[in-house]
């Protein structure tokens, strides 16, 4: 009976000992896993763009080079490399109150982020950023 | 306890899975000058295991942030270093970029950590002012704020649409200033850019601000 008990008290201590650093992982890795797979404040899918915001206009915050070779008809191109000769065709094209959705390269990208960032301060309409961006947007052509 | 115990944290210390690679520092934080166009940080890291450690890739999030390698496999002792560079682009702000740095046999990666801080030396409020197509042509107000203790000397606001009209009041000691934005008609959609430069710190800054007549909402 003790040696049974002794081995529970080891197993526990084993255990013990492998949960904390797979929690600390679990919470603090910047490569941790997403189990939830949750929607960010801001973020949208591409079925609830495609279900509830058909009339938006679509931000294409990718380099010029991947715009040109291919986009989501009707986007619009708009990177921080050239901002400021970009931005007027989008302020152009953007009705007051009408959703515009920011796409990049993929879910790791942030030029997306960063480009819904200050298209909000302009106050025009709701801006998203795309969930999962442009491999999100072509896989779900592919459905 | 029994002693053996105390051995038992070894079953969870593998030298091979430990990153054997030894990073001076994992993260840079830059401040590039105003006229700068982009900042490099370098990342120098040493090989202090005895077996060599071949680098797989180097991941950016941004594609305004590269990085470089002389080479890929170092060897026990071996000294490198991952060269960054930013571009600067038209951003602003605080940008925080990473690169993730891939190691061959490693499950996770090491990821460097670049904070660049463009300065922002004053602040348009706001940026874009609009009328309805028919409404009337009240003039719209902007404010350029200068940072403290950093005066605006001069302002002169081009408009690239001649419909489109300016005017600049000073305010207290170059703290501030109002650009008032008025359109000579509201009867035809119309959009002007208004280039807006000012003088502080020394150098002449550059805005962009913009005012736009839109259709009736649809």
């Amino acid at each position: 009976m003790t040696r049974i008990r002794a081995a529970l008290r080891q197993f526990a201590i084993l255990a013990a000992l492998a949960i904390v650093p797979a929690v600390a992982t679990g919470l603090l890795h910047p490569k941790r896993s997403n189990f939830t797979d949750r929607i960010r404040e801001g973020e949208i899918t591409v079925a609830d763009a495609m279900r509830n915001w058909s009339d938006c206009l679509w931000i294409d915050a990718r380099t010029a080079g991947y715009f040109a070779s291919q986009h989501v008809p009707g986007a619009l191109p708009l990177n921080e490399d050239a901002w400021a000769d970009l931005l007027p065709a989008v302020l152009q094209a953007w009705p007051t109150g009408r959703p515009a959705i920011v796409y990049c390269d993929s879910q790791a990208c942030e030029a997306s982020e960063d480009v819904a960032k200050r298209l909000r301060e302009f106050g025009v309409g709701p801006v998203f950023v795309l969930k999962g961006g442009w491999p999100a947007w072509l896989a779900a052509q592919k459905k | 306890m029994n002693a053996r115990l105390i051995f038992l944290p070894l079953l969870f210390f593998n030298p091979d899975a430990q990153a054997a690679l030894k990073w001076e520092r994992l993260r840079a934080d830059l401040a590039p000058g105003p006229k700068e166009k982009s900042i490099e940080a370098r990342f120098p890291f040493v090989n202090e295991g005895t077996t060599t450690v071949t680098i797989e890739s180097l991941k950016s999030s941004c594609g305004c942030a590269t990085a470089a390698l002389d080479k890929k496999v170092y060897a026990p002792g071996e000294k490198g270093e991952v060269r960054a560079r930013f571009d600067i682009g038209q951003r602003r702000g605080l940008q925080t970029k990473t690169i993730a740095v891939k190691i061959l046999n490693e499950p996770t990666a090491t990821i460097l950590t670049l904070a660049v801080a463009i300065a922002e030396p004053m602040k348009l409020q706001p940026a874009l002012v609009v009328w309805e197509k028919g409404e009337a042509g009240k003039p719209k107000v902007m404010t350029l704020a200068a940072l403290p203790g950093q005066p605006i000397r001069a302002v002169k606001v081009t408009s690239t649409d001649p419909r489109m009209h300016t005017t600049v009041e000073t305010g207290k000691d170059g703290e501030s200033y109002t650009i008032n934005v008025t359109p000579e008609s509201t009867e035809m959609a119309g959009f002007a850019t208004l280039t807006i430069e000012a003088e502080t710190a020394g150098t002449t800054q550059t805005l962009r601000a913009y005012a736009q007549i839109k259709p009736a909402a649809q």
